[in-house]
């Protein structure tokens, strides 16, 4: 008894042998175990082939996109928290060291007291010494200028800052 | 049927397609696009002897070789490359189904033509005659072609261990 061939078998597993010759195998396995195996391999073979393309997900396409984007929902909300945090630092920063100057000062204060309580030197300038200047025009406080104030508040100016000018 | 209810019914197939025929998996959708708009252009060919996926498979075919030339002249040294035929294995995201991923990847391990015949076969119930006359060849080289792809394809996935007996199966 010869066995078919490889390709022959292939072929029968996969129908494409004419009446005649599909006959002829049939009766073959009838009695070959190893053919037989071999059939059922081969036609295991075509059912995995169609299982595996079955289960490739039809929006693969987009999964691949999405994955090669690396921006999944945690990574975009990770994100916008970073940026509003940043965000809140840059508003405080702008904003604290005005107010905590203006802050400490009110109506019944000695100025000079409230300068060397709350003044920070660096954000001391022209600027802020000119608002309060009209802010207490009307108490008639008399005018000093910045290096009678530095005098009193123990403030040196910084080696590279330009002398004030006297108001 | 007009186009528009062709392209409803074969995308998925040709996503899939894409996946297994496609170098890089960027290229997937841009693949599909791609065929679609050529199969349009073309739709007044269309004799609807095949299905609209099998007809738009060779087209499919065509976009994909050239997609993947392109990554192939990127390649440092390409020139002093003999053909490179297979391609690299599919991402876990993309496909999720460990031992369906390991079969694709195998298909993909397989020389270009045998890849791309292989695929069609499994992918529809076409005889090989049907084959033939789909992709433009010969009858014996149908035969001899998916009769080596599926030996191939056989022998990687024995090496991996791929226990076929356990393999989910179909309704």
């Amino acid at each position: 008894m010869f066995c078919p061939e490889e390709l022959t078998l292939s072929l029968y597993a996969d129908g494409e042998l004419g009446p005649e010759e599909t006959a002829e195998i049939e009766l073959h396995l009838k009695d070959c175990e190893a053919c037989r195996v071999e059939v059922e391999a081969l036609k295991q073979m075509e059912r995995m082939g169609r299982s595996a393309l079955a289960a490739i997900p039809a929006n693969a396409g987009r999964t691949a996109n999405e994955s090669r984007s690396g921006r999944n929902g945690w990574q975009v909300a990770s994100w916008a928290a970073a940026a509003l945090v940043a965000l809140a630092f840059i508003v405080l920063t702008l904003t604290l060291p005005e107010n905590q100057n203006l802050g400490g000062v009110s109506g019944n204060d000695d100025p000079s007291k409230a300068q060397t309580r709350d003044m920070d030197p660096d954000a001391f300038s022209e600027e802020t010494f000119q608002a309060w200047a009209d802010q207490y025009k009307d108490l008639k406080i008399p005018l000093v200028s910045m290096d009678e104030v530095r005098k009193h508040t123990a403030i040196t100016p910084k080696e590279t800052e330009k002398p004030s000018s006297t108001l | 049927m007009p186009f528009e209810k062709q392209v409803e019914s074969a995308m998925p197939q040709l996503t899939r397609a894409a996946t297994v025929l496609c170098r890089c998996r960027g290229d997937i959708d841009d693949a599909v696009q791609e065929t679609l708009i050529r199969a349009h252009n073309a739709f007044g060919n269309f004799r609807g002897d095949a299905s609209f996926f099998t007809w738009s498979y060779r087209i499919l075919l065509r976009v994909t070789q050239k997609m993947n030339q392109k990554w192939d002249r990127a390649l440092p040294d390409a020139e002093d490359l003999p053909m490179i035929q297979t391609l690299p294995a599919v991402d876990r995201s993309v496909i999720r189904d460990e031992q369906a991923r390991q079969v694709i990847d195998a298909i993909r391990s397989l020389p270009g033509r045998q890849r791309e015949m292989i695929t069609l076969h499994f992918m529809e119930h076409l005889t090989y005659h049907e084959i033939a006359s789909t992709l433009e060849v010969s009858l014996g080289t149908v035969k001899a072609t998916i009769f080596q792809a599926k030996k191939n394809l056989r022998s990687i996935l024995e090496k991996q261990n791929l226990n076929l007996k356990s393999f989910y199966v179909l309704p």
